[in-house]
């Protein structure tokens, strides 16, 4: 008798917890994140582990794409309030009316267009059979690529029959056992990983191409978001900074952090993370240098007329609006 | 009458081997036939009437024996032996009945002039009375048609032989008869050599010159009924009624009581053949 | 007299079909407007249709399909080979025979654009990788139908053949390829219908393409500069030409001959 009534307080007990539950809990303000994975995500993966999010009072609710292409498909249908991709494709829903802008900047890493054929000095080494792999169409390997073969070729279209578009770890694959693709547009931790194998160069990086650091990705908002939860919002653009900035005083502690989640050693996320040239900021750089090019070679019909058109209210006020020349944080919005 | 020796079978025999089991299919098989005979083959199922029609074709190989075509041994099939089946499934159902036909000449090299070809198959399809559906395609024939066609095909390369496995078998008994009627003629008309394999007692008296009968394990002859009625034959002839009863003893019907009802099968036959003075295709 | 019926209620068939899809374009385009969904991801029938037309008439899609049928028609091509020298095999020894029947019942399941990832290793990107998930796809239902086909010869009508003097390769070709007809026909249809499959989804899936690549590679690039109308157009592209080879191919022929001839099961 003792036993079932205890065994029944039990009940009670579990069943009140799991009632009170949701009364419990904070009372966030919910925001829908595309998550993603990699090394270019580690300040999302950071406050996701430190619990950053919740410290802003924010209640994040994780959605996981397989590719930049469903982000930013996720982020048009409306299934997610905030997602992260490069310049170009952002720009490219942007041309199509997607009501977005950008939120922050979010990392800055070296792009690399790396080969194994010793033949290949320079894009102007290309045969017509000669695969280079890149993300996707459209993707920043490709507009930069693009770039590149406008550069160097005349033309921005040059290459188009080289490119085959190939997930980065089949394409690393594919590269490092030279089968198929002749080079791959890269960032790290592909990018380490193919340079380390002898005889393997790179034929061109993304800062003779553009001519100064650029976002390889920034952080993308539904407008809806942003102006029906002010608060969650720039909790949002706050929480990413904190989780920037522990990462950029704590490299070591970051790369202890992260690398289980890599699976990686520490060490090895140490280098990565320390790699000449990697840099977790909020601010946007390269904005317009993009979008002049993509509308001059007809990857977009147009260019924002002013930055208000493509960012919101604190990158406007980040990057200011300097009266007479051009500020130097302006001018890096160009190419 | 029959002047040489159309065909000659020598110490016949054919043992199957149907996994651990073996089949004496047929054993010491002698028969000689004349030119221009019509012989039937009659035996209970399974006692090698097939087997002994596809060793004369040449679609098997004889375990002993020989069959011999006036005086040389066979080595397989060849048309100056044409078979015709039971299986209304025999006419190639891509062609016409006419192209049929046509396809048979060209195989077998009988006339090389497509006009002359086709000319030469209308006459074969006249010959079974089927001019009229030469453009049909077999499915649109019946049963009855379908054997008909076959019979013109095999008759249009010109054989010297023709192996008739139990064409019949499966028809109704009214265009039973009249095929039978039609074979007669044909025969009468070409001087062909023609086996029979029948199951029927009354197909037999009333085609063969010379009946052959079978038993079954091993495959044997039992006896060789010579059947001198004149034609056309009528199953109300004595004569007829003493070799039916004689056949029928020698398949081994002996109890009274089957007799009565192979009598009464007589009888339906005899009214089926008033039937059949109905028109026919 | 059957084939005029035919023809006529072919007729019926089509109009009621026709009548139904005009129908669900009707309804696509009175949804797309209502702006239900954004328009972005579901673009109206008519801007699909524009989209198209301008497509068309610049080339740049007609260059796709020719490159896309092209590689289907090399790998069906190497398909129909293939099957034809493995069932020739199998139906010489039983013991091919039976190999053959394992490998397809392990393989044929699988589908051709499974085996893509392997084949990059192997081959590398391109065409020739396409060509090989193609003919993958193809080549089983080839050889099972084939194989069944060759096995389901009417006996009557292979003795026919030898007695008219028919042996080997005469054999084959005059009695046991018309006799399979009906398999050979329906096992081409599956093939076809795979092998488009499968190379607009090597395309899509990987983006593995060489030159300018076909249908499926127009979709993946559209997808990726979000020109969604462009995207729903190559479907429509893939829908018609499938159903145009489905119509006016396999339809056509199927009416002379199979059904000519009474060797349906119908
Ligand atoms: N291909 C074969 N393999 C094994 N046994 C066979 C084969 N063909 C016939 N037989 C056997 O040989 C015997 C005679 O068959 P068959 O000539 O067809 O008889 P019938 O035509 O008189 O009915 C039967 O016992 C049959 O089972
Ligand atoms: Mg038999």
């Amino acid at each position: 008798m003792k036993k079932t009534i205890g065994i029944l307080c039990c009940f009670l007990l579990i069943a009140g917890l799991s009632f009170t539950l949701p009364g419990t809990a904070a009372p966030g303000q919910e925001i829908r994140i595309a998550g993603q994975f990699g090394l270019v995500y580690a300040p999302l993966m950071v406050a996701k582990k430190r619990g950053i999010f919740e410290k802003y009072g924010l209640k994040p609710v994780w959605k996981e794409y397989g590719s930049g292409g469903a982000v930013r498909e996720a982020l048009v249908a409306g299934e997610v309030d905030v997602g992260f991709m490069g310049i170009p494709p952002f720009l490219i829903g942007w041309d199509k009316g997607c009501q977005w802008k950008v939120a922050m900047g979010f990392v800055v890493i070296p792009v690399g267009l790396v080969t194994y054929d010793p033949a290949i000095k320079s894009l102007k080494d290309f045969k017509p059979g000669d695969k280079i792999a890149v993300p996707s169409p459209g993707s920043v390997q490709h507009i930069l690529l693009a770039m590149a073969a406008e550069e160097e070729l005349g033309s921005a279209n040059a290459l188009d029959n080289n490119i085959v578009a190939m997930p980065h770890p089949d394409a690393a694959a594919a590269l490092i056992s030279k089968k198929g693709i002749k080079a791959h547009f890269t960032t790290p931790p592909y990018l380490f990983e193919e340079l380390s194998q002898p005889g393997f160069h790179l034929v061109i990086d993304d800062l003779q191409i553009f001519g100064h650091p650029f976002s390889f990705n920034v952080g993308v908002a539904n407008q809806r978001f942003h102006d029906q939860k002010p608060a969650a919002y720039s909790s949002f653009v706050n929480a990413i900074g904190e989780a920037m900035a522990w990462i950029n005083t704590n490299k070591k502690a970051a790369a202890n952090l992260l690398a289980p989640e890599f699976k990686l050693s520490p060490e090895k996320t140490l280098e990565y993370l320390t790699w000449e040239g990697m840099n977790y900021t909020t601010a946007p750089y390269g904005l317009m240098g993009f979008a002049e090019f993509m509308q001059k070679s007809g990857y977009i019909k147009k260019v924002p007329r002013s930055f208000e058109e493509i960012a919101y209210e604190n990158i406007l006020a980040f990057i200011g609006n300097r009266a007479g020349v051009p500020s130097e944080i302006e001018s890096l919005q160009y190419k | 009458m029959f002047s040489k020796e159309e065909l000659v079978i020598d110490n016949l025999g054919k043992i199957y081997y149907a996994g651990e089991q073996r089949i004496n299919a047929l054993q010491q098989i002698d028969l000689k036939v004349k030119t221009g005979e019509f012989i039937n083959i009659i035996g209970p199922s399974g006692c090698g009437k097939s087997t002994l029609l596809r060793c004369i074709a040449g679609f098997e190989k004889p375990t002993v024996g020989r069959v011999k075509v006036r005086g040389s041994e066979i080595s397989g099939p060849g048309i100056d032996r044409m078979m015709v089946f039971q299986d209304f499934e025999q006419l190639f159902p891509w062609y016409t009945v006419l192209e049929n036909i046509i396809f048979a000449l060209r195989v077998a090299r009988i006339s090389i002039d497509p006009k002359k070809r086709k000319k030469v198959a209308r006459y074969y399809l006249k010959m079974v009375g089927l001019t009229r559906f030469e453009d049909l395609y077999p499915h649109q024939l019946s049963g009855g048609m379908k054997q008909r066609v076959a019979i013109a095909r095999a008759l249009s390369v010109q054989p010297r032989i023709l192996l008739m496995d139990e064409p019949f078998g499966s028809l109704d008994a009214i265009t039973r008869f009249s095929l039978q009627k039609e074979l007669i003629r044909i025969w009468k008309d070409t001087g062909l050599t023609i086996i029979f394999v029948t199951h029927n007692i009354e197909e037999a008296i009333i085609l063969g010159d010379r009946i052959v009968i079978l038993e079954a394990n091993p495959g044997t002859i039992i006896e060789i009924v010579e059947n001198t009625l004149s034609r056309p034959r009528s199953l109300e002839a004595v004569e007829f009624n003493r070799i039916w009863e004689q056949i029928h003893t020698l398949l081994g019907f002996e109890n009274r009581e089957q007799q009565e009802s192979g009598k009464s099968i007589t009888k339906l036959f005899r009214e089926e053949r008033e039937l059949s003075f109905l028109p026919h295709a | 007299m059957k084939l005029t019926r035919f023809k006529k209620s072919l007729r019926n068939k089509t109009l009621n079909q026709g009548m139904f899809i005009i129908g669900m374009m009707i309804l696509w385009e009175l949804l797309a407007r209502t702006e239900c969904f954004p328009p972005l991801l579901f673009p109206s029938l008519s801007s699909i249709l524009i989209n198209l037309a301008t497509e068309i008439a610049s080339g740049e899609i007609l260059g796709m399909i020719s490159f896309s049928l092209y590689l289907v028609g090399v790998g069906l091509g190497f398909a129909i080979l293939t099957a034809a020298v493995i069932a020739t095999l199998a139906m010489i020894s039983q013991l091919i025979s039976d190999w053959v029947q394992a490998l397809m019942a392990i393989l044929h399941p699988l589908p051709g654009i499974a085996v893509l990832p392997i084949i990059i290793l192997w081959l590398g990107t391109g065409p020739q990788s396409i060509i090989a998930v193609i003919w993958f796809s193809a080549v089983w239902p080839l050889i099972a139908n084939l194989h069944t086909g060759l096995r389901s010869v009417s006996a009557t009508q292979i003795e026919v053949g030898r007695n008219l003097g028919l042996k080997g390769i005469t054999l084959v070709r005059f009695v046991l390829l018309p006799g399979a007809f009906p398999y050979i026909l329906t096992g081409i249809r599956i093939a076809w219908a795979r092998a488009w499959q499968a190379s607009v989804a090597a395309e899509m899936v990987f983006g593995a393409s060489g030159g300018i690549g076909g249908l499926g590679w127009f979709i993946y690039k559209k997808r990726f500069f979000m020109e969604i109308p462009s995207v729903f157009g190559g479907m429509l592209v893939i829908i018609l030409l499938g159903l145009l080879v489905e119509r006016f191919c396999f339809e056509y022929v199927e009416v002379r001959t199979v059904r000519r001839w009474g060797m349906t099961s119908e």
